[in-house]
């Protein structure tokens, strides 16, 4: 399956599930989303077709390192999701950490994780500080520093 | 009017003023050095900064760090031949052969004059277009809004993308994305899915940042063992004199560069990379000598760093008056703007008269201040190209987004939006769909939907629904732009084929053209 007919199914499916979401509204509610559905299946319908016409067969993550980008995602989504739980500090100093050793090369050496971690301490003070004391962001704390 | 002129003028002398602009051009310039932080990217991270400032510090220090990083892309498109944000692509043409041949710095002082002067055209375009225009927009009825946002989207889909069906598609993704949340007439929550977060929509800023700079992090990921050799010049006396003197002699070249830039500036959603590409393939095109082009040709570096400058300026005019964004980082200005409750239109030009005024003057002190910090600031700025490590650009990016984006409301689903925005973006580039016109659509989408909404409802009322959309003047016109918009990828074609235009970029740039963000 080339990468241009899965777009167009899944923005198919995508236009069906939205159009019975929408069925409900009131007409002045569901009138544009009913167009903006109508136009964006009509497209996809197109892409469809035209897919198969001619077919690119490009793949999505073909001459690229999946791993990292997965590894990537995970830490970022990670990051976020623990903000809450360990707070902004702690779970910043730890994640950036860990991005900043999927950039670096795939043999670390234990100094140079020490030292990204004291530069990734300095940069994380420095923003939170300016965040918190001077832009007066209130970022969470988190379980240990509420 | 002229009150409120002369209490811009008096702002923008105040030394807390002069320092925000020269803060914004430097680290402007510093973000849009770097290749893979583009100047949508600068701004968008560096809106968050502003957010706790007052509206006339907040506006000019983002205004001065979009001239900054537009310029800045000058530095590692010169030194390395990698632009460093998408609008330079032109300048490596003949920048980085000119550097090769051992004139680093005279390139680097061309690209400064050739930015300074298409900044002050372009600027100057804004502040005598943008009141006219506003005035004008007061004109503007529901259907009018309605085709004008038809025609922001039928032009972006045609220009920003490789293929027109993609671009579409885009477009309808983002106005799809704009119907989250409560209906702008009738009130109703739509497409929560339960989520209270959801009932408000989706924050154009959280998105924004999202869809620029997710992708952009990704992209570092996927290159990280990438390393750019640098091309180092020293500064050797008379040269900058010297240089300035020849691009000033050129007056032709870049009044052409610069209306050429404002022009494509003012274009819905046209960003700084086509200005900068048509611009200089007219410099081809009007030269005596166009086999020199591509060489090292001085006039290349001017053409395009003239056009991209000036398109700051001209990308404006359509964002203040009518709230659609000329070019992406437009775009993040306007959440910006939103932001400080300020909304685009007539009443910037009357009761945020001061403000508005003052940020435009702004633009010209900021474009001034590119002459200086450039010349002298350029090598530390070059070499901060080589010196910052790749492993430590894309996580810092990637703390800013999250801080960034967090501090918006302070909400911390505003961040999962983000992330999810930004892998949509990030998925969708990788299939040809590409950011610009998604976040046209999630803006123009609101304005389209109240056109779209309240024409009906006032057709009912007058009883000819259809006389109301086709049979008004303005929206004639805007009806025309719409299909001549649709129909300029054949015209193109047609001209193409004559050899008439040409906006073939070589190969190798190639993937940088298509990130069309500005």
């Amino acid at each position: 399956m080339n990468s241009d007919r899965l777009a167009a199914i899944v923005l198919l499916v995508i236009c069906g599930v939205l159009w019975y979401e929408v069925l409900p509204y009131s007409m002045l509610a569901s009138f544009f989303p009913k167009i903006v559905l109508g136009v964006l299946a009509l497209l996809s319908l197109i892409l469809l077709v035209r897919s198969s016409i001619k077919g690119e067969k490009t793949w999505l993550f073909q001459d690229i390192d999946k791993k990292y980008i997965i590894f990537a995602v995970v830490i970022l989504a990670l990051w976020i999701g623990m903000i809450p739980l360990l707070g902004f500090l702690i779970s910043s100093i730890i994640f950036f950490t860990m991005l900043v050793w999927l950039m670096g090369k795939r043999k670390t050496s234990i100094s140079s994780i020490l030292v990204a971690f004291v530069v990734v301490c300095c940069i994380v003070s420095v923003f939170y500080y300016i965040f918190k004391e001077v832009l007066l962001v209130p970022l969470p704390g988190g379980i240990f520093f509420d | 009017m002229s009150e409120s002129i002369v209490l811009a003028l008096s702002h923008l002398v105040e030394i807390e003023n002069l320092i925000l602009i020269l803060a914004g051009v430097t680290g402007g310039i510093v973000v849009g050095a770097l290749p893979g932080l583009t100047a949508t990217m600068a701004i968008a991270l560096l809106v968050p900064f502003t957010f706790t400032m007052n509206a006339v510090n907040g506006l000019i220090t983002l205004g001065a760090i979009y001239c900054g990083a537009i310029y800045g892309g000058c530095f590692s498109a010169i030194l390395i031949g990698t632009p460093g944000t998408p609008s330079a692509i032109a300048t490596v043409f003949d920048g980085y052969p000119m550097a090769r041949k051992g004139e680093a710095e005279q390139a680097i002082v061309t690209a400064t004059g050739g930015s300074v002067v298409g900044g002050l055209i372009g600027a100057t375009m804004l502040l005598l277009l943008s009141p006219l225009l506003a005035k004008a927009a007061l004109k503007f009825g529901p259907p009018e809004y309605f085709w004008m946002a038809v025609f922001g989207l039928t032009i972006i889909a045609t220009l920003a993308s490789k293929s027109i069906l993609k671009g579409l598609i885009g477009g309808a993704f983002g106005l799809l994305l704009s119907t989250i949340g409560m209906s702008p007439i009738a009130g109703d929550v739509r497409f929560s899915f339960g989520q209270p977060e959801l009932q408000g929509g989706v924050e154009l800023m959280t998105a924004l940042i999202g869809f620029f700079c997710i992708p952009e992090i990704l992209f570092m990921v996927e290159q990280r063992a990438k390393m750019y050799t640098l091309i180092t010049y020293k500064r050797r006396k008379g040269i900058t004199s010297s240089t300035l003197m020849k691009v000033i002699q050129k007056p032709f070249l870049l009044i052409r560069s610069a209306v050429i830039g404002a022009v494509v500036g003012i274009v819905p959603g046209a960003g700084g990379n086509i200005a900068a590409l048509v611009s200089y393939n007219e410099a081809v095109r009007a030269s005596n000598t166009p086999d020199e082009f591509g060489k090292g040709h001085m006039d290349g570096i001017v053409a395009s760093e003239t056009a991209n400058n000036a398109e700051v300026g001209g990308s404006l005019v359509p964002l203040l008056t009518l709230g659609i964004p000329g070019a992406p980082p437009a775009a993040v200005l306007l959440g910006a703007l939103l932001l400080q409750g300020m909304r685009p239109g007539a009443e910037l030009y009357t009761v945020h008269a001061e403000i508005t005024y003052t940020f435009l003057f702004s633009l010209f002190v900021a474009n001034i201040f590119l002459l200086p910090v450039g010349i002298y600031g350029g090598r530390a700025f070059s070499r901060l190209v080589t010196i910052v490590p790749m492993k430590f650009l894309a996580p810092t990016v990637a703390f800013l987004t999250i801080i960034g984006s967090y501090a918006i409301r302070n909400n911390i689903m505003d961040v999962v939006i983000m992330l999810v925005c930004g892998l949509f973006g990030y998925i969708g580039r990788k299939l040809g769909f590409h950011p610009g016109p998604i976040v046209l659509g999630l803006i123009l989408g609101k304005i389209c939907e109240t056109g779209l909404v309240q024409s009906v409802l006032m057709g009912k009322a007058s009883g000819s629904t259809w006389m109301l959309f086709f049979g008004r003047p303005i929206s004639l016109v805007l009806i025309f732009l719409c299909l001549l918009s649709a129909l300029w990828p054949f015209v193109a074609n047609a001209l193409k084929k004559r050899g008439v235009l040409n906006l073939d970029v070589p190969e190798e740039e190639g993937k940088e053209e298509d990130s069309e963000l500005g």
